[in-house]
């Protein structure tokens, strides 16, 4: 998706903003790959996961709560085998209660108070690719240059992390052309201790992210 | 720099291939509120079916025997008008002898599964007015006429004239037969006295 972009900014660029290239005396090449490949991802109930009310006195008042977990049907179809991985942006970025890419926010209560958090799980073992018989997850930290050793555990989606599937465990090679997938995934929710939110007003769970693929 | 050919290459890519941007992505949302409503549950008896000891000689060879029918009322009250769903738990998974949304009463020493039990309701009262159990097999989504409370399955009620809106309720009663049933002895080992070990809890769903 990044080289996607970077292909297609050439002619704006150079139309745009003449001067700011004409005054710099570096080569500026522009690669990328445009890709017939399609991949569309989708997720269950239109990916809305919604908890409805939540009493306050089911709430910790000094520690997390963690609500109970929900799962949605995730499936990527793509108009022929190809290699993708995932992300997921955060669309509430800075509002989680834990700084970490796996975990995203809430939003902020009436006071600026962070909500809470939740994640978003992929299980290989409720994962099924093509017509393997098994599935492996492997991610990379480096924008796909390398993998880690693939396994069979549950991984939460990163926001810059790639999460991509193989048909080898113990494998580094990164994922294998894919082009129908389908799994279970968990969103995992906590809330923080209600000592730390304003709870003399309403208080809205508003988690927003998209979830995307990456053309490898 | 980076920034500023990605402003500006979305514009391109927008004019070029609207589609395949629109496709390579999908929402995720997670919401819901705090408040300080809440409704309180309860079952009489102390929710307790107690069947006491029934002999081998009385039980079917070969296909399930109905060993108790027990009435309790379920109440549940709430603080101010609320959207809820009972959502029930069965603390003996998979030991249901039958149907998967039956609730099972434990293993014998064998590892046969027992029996199971299964809770009709007969009757519900909404804020004093008579309405029909429903039931909701995706989460809420959409409701039909159920008057069991069914594993896997939430259950709430609606206007005896729908059963496919669920209305908000403060106050309700639902009348619950629970009924027990123990499987075929042909598929028991029975050499030794075996509990009936059921164990379930209904748990309210605000939403």
């Amino acid at each position: 998706m990044k080289n996607h972009f970077a292909a297609l900014s050439l002619t704006g660029l150079i139309g745009l903003v003449p001067h700011a290239l004409a005054a710099s005396s570096d080569e500026l090449t522009v690669k990328g790959l445009i890709t017939p490949l399609a991949c569309t991802p989708s997720l269950s109930n239109s990916g809305l996961v919604e908890f409805g009310k939540i009493p306050r006195r089911d709430l910790n008042v000094d520690k997390r709560t963690r609500l109970r977990d929900q799962t949605l049907d995730f499936s990527i179809q793509c108009s022929a085998p190809g290699r993708f991985a995932l992300l997921m942006r955060d669309d509430r970025e800075g509002s989680a209660i834990v700084n970490s890419q796996i975990y995203y926010g809430l939003n902020y209560d009436g006071s600026g108070n962070k909500i809470g958090l939740y994640s978003l799980n992929f299980n290989p073992e409720n994962t099924v690719v093509d017509d393997l018989s098994q599935v492996f997850s492997t991610d990379s930290t480096t924008g796909g240059a390398a993998w880690s050793t693939s396994s069979n555990r549950a991984i939460p989606i990163a926001a810059r992390s790639y999460l991509g599937f193989t048909d080898r465990a113990g494998s580094n090679a990164g994922p294998i052309a894919i082009r129908h997938l389908t799994s279970r995934v968990i969103v995992e929710t906590v809330i923080a201790p209600t000592s730390e939110l304003d709870l003399s007003t309403l208080v809205q769970l508003d988690g927003s992210a998209t979830l995307e693929i990456v053309y490898l | 720099m980076k920034k500023y050919f990605a402003a500006l290459s979305t514009t391109a890519l927008i004019c070029v291939a609207p589609h395949a941007l629109a496709a390579s992505n999908t929402p995720l949302k997670v919401t819901g509120f705090i408040t300080p409503a809440a409704c309180d549950i309860n079952l009489s008896r102390g929710g307790l079916v107690d069947i006491g000891k029934k002999s081998v000689n009385d039980l079917h060879p070969t296909s399930n025997t109905l060993v108790d029918t027990t009435k309790i009322q379920l109440t549940m009250a709430c603080s101010e008008t609320m959207p809820f769903m009972l959502n029930p738990i069965d603390h003996r998974p998979n030991t249901a002898a039958g149907a998967g949304d039956y609730f099972g009463v434990g293993l014998t020493p064998d590892n046969e599964k027992l029996g199971f039990f299964d809770i009709a309701i007969t009757a519900s009262t909404a804020d004093t007015t008579p309405v029909q159990a429903i039931g909701s097999s995706d989460g809420g989504a959409t409701w039909a006429k159920q008057d069991r409370i069914k594993l896997g399955n939430q259950s709430s009620v609606a206007a005896t004239s729908d059963h496919a809106t669920r209305i908000e309720v403060k106050d309700l009663t639902m009348d619950l037969e629970i009924k027990t049933y123990i499987a075929g002895t042909d598929t028991l080992t029975i050499d030794n006295e075996i509990p009936i070990d059921g164990l379930a809890t209904i748990e309210v769903w605000y939403k």
